[in-house]
């Protein structure tokens, strides 16, 4: 197609401004690329009227040099705002076949508004072994930790990494068992942690953490938890929450004292009555198939008990998984992001 | 919305050039980003050429820190039918933006007094 020139050099230039806003880090660019780009747009358009090609050349000088600045800028920001952990943990996402499925993974932790640190802690395995897919399929594990001076993060952290190994260790027990089994062993270091800072005279110890963990293997979901961390299922457009809570406002909201709503504001909504890093942990387990379309949400409180059911399903309905963290995350926030914020999105195609 | 109004503005001060000179162009009313620039460029005189990267870097930081919101709706798009984004000043933006400007205010009596600036002191005297 034949441009007049002007047009020609003002696509070229264009374009290649595009070019150079990939640049800039990706949660940046989503939200200001299209907004930068129309600025550049309008400022083109007024140095070619009044100073033509010179005026061009005065305006790319500029705004490269902008563009050098900021890019690093952005990129310095964003590295200092979500930490080292979170980059390795950010925008990791699986494409794997079990048997039956295609799974399309993402997950994303960030430490929200309010938080000194991030206590959260999430793991997605989806085995490359085939025969170990086949007999174990794919985990999934969200750990919210609690107590001062680091514990909260040691706590999340000892609490993925021992659900993962455990499980996949079990090769005797079915699927289910193994699970909650694998839960149980996790607790062990964390209580004996406990068990050490009593002994050397440290009065209220404290470390504990949530647990909630997801095994998808032959059409089914295997779900496991302790504490108030949540799986949801949405299928076919219904969301549903796939654990119960061991919380107070849980108990009060299905007593029918008070509502979801009033539980998200409720001043005791922190309080948890089982939580790893105790002698004994009970873990409870839900059962149930999945299909083709469904998708399964793993989340910390810092984002359910933030941001509605309905917003929650309204963003994993629109958007792809990697997408969906990211929006899941960016909601909490805007609500003021009081909590440290974690979710893991995983949906079920066909093969 | 983060809590604004119980913070004090002087926890953010001192600006960056570009955090202020957006402010001051989003006191007189909101203003999608071009306009931010084309007024901080003509201010002035072009001695302050704000590119995109740094506006929306700062516009990122300053919605953040709940000096400025963005106002969706806006009835007339100003080039064809694109959507652009509009911002104002909240109220705890107007209070840093004065807060800075009254410590720029001290700096430069300073520089009056010290009479590295003409003004206090030497007005009338010489």
């Amino acid at each position: 197609m034949a441009y007049p020139p002007q047009y020609r050099e003002q696509a070229i230039s264009e374009q290649l401004y595009r070019f150079l806003l990939r640049a800039y880090p990706r949660t940046f660019r989503e939200e200001y690329a299209s907004e930068m780009l129309l600025v550049f747009r309008d400022a083109y358009h007024e140095v070619v009227q009044q100073r033509g090609l010179q005026g061009v050349l005065r305006l790319w000088s500029n705004f490269f040099c902008d563009f050098v600045k900021s890019v690093c800028t952005e990129h310095v920001r964003n590295w200092l705002e979500h930490g080292e952990r979170d980059f390795a943990l950010a925008g990791k996402e699986q494409l794997a076949m079990t048997l039956q499925f295609t799974l399309d993974v993402a997950q994303r932790t960030d430490i929200g508004r309010k938080r000194a640190n991030n206590e959260d802690n999430l793991i997605s395995v989806v085995p490359e072994d085939g025969q170990l897919l086949q007999t174990k399929g794919a985990l999934f594990v969200v750990s919210d930790g609690m107590g001062g001076h680091a514990h909260g993060e040691i706590a999340s952290e000892l609490t993925v990494q021992n659900v993962k190994d455990y499980y996949y260790q079990d090769l005797q027990n079915d699927i289910p068992t193994a699970l909650q089994e694998a839960i149980k062993q996790a607790n062990v270091p964390i209580y004996q942690a406990n068990e050490a800072e009593l002994a050397r005279g440290i009065s209220n110890p404290g470390m504990g953490a949530t647990c909630v963990a997801a095994v998808l293997h032959n059409q089914m979901l295997y779900a496991a938890n302790v504490g108030d961390s949540r799986v949801y299922v949405l299928h076919a457009g219904q969301l549903r929450q796939v654990t119960r809570d061991h919380s107070l406002v849980a108990r009060l909201v299905e007593s029918g004292e008070i509502t979801p709503a009033e539980a998200r504001t409720h001043e005791k909504r922190n309080m948890i009555y089982r939580s790893l890093g105790q002698s004994e942990v009970e873990v409870d387990l839900f059962t149930e198939p999945v299909q083709e379309g469904d998708t399964l949400i793993l989340c910390t409180d810092g984002l359910c008990g933030v941001i509605e059911d309905d917003d929650l399903r309204a963003i994993v309905e629109q958007y792809n998984p990697t997408e969906s963290v990211q929006h899941l995350i960016a909601r909490a926030n805007e609500e003021g992001g009081p909590d440290n914020v974690t979710a893991i999105v995983v949906r079920v195609s066909a093969a | 919305m983060p809590d604004d109004d119980r913070r004090t503005p002087e926890g953010l001060l001192p600006l960056t050039q570009a955090v202020f000179h957006i402010l001051l162009a989003l006191a007189d009313g909101e203003k999608h980003g071009y306009a931010i620039m084309q007024e901080v460029g003509e201010r002035t005189g072009g001695a302050m050429r704000m590119g995109p990267g740094t506006l929306y870097g700062s516009i990122q930081r300053m919605l953040k820190d709940g000096l400025i919101v963005e106002t969706r709706e806006h009835a007339e798009p100003v080039h064809g039918d694109e959507r652009r984004r509009y911002y104002r000043l909240t109220s705890f933006g107007l209070r840093v933006l004065q807060a800075e400007a009254r410590r720029l205010e001290q700096l430069v009596r300073i520089a009056q007094f010290k009479q590295v600036l003409p003004g206090f002191g030497t007005m009338g005297g010489a």
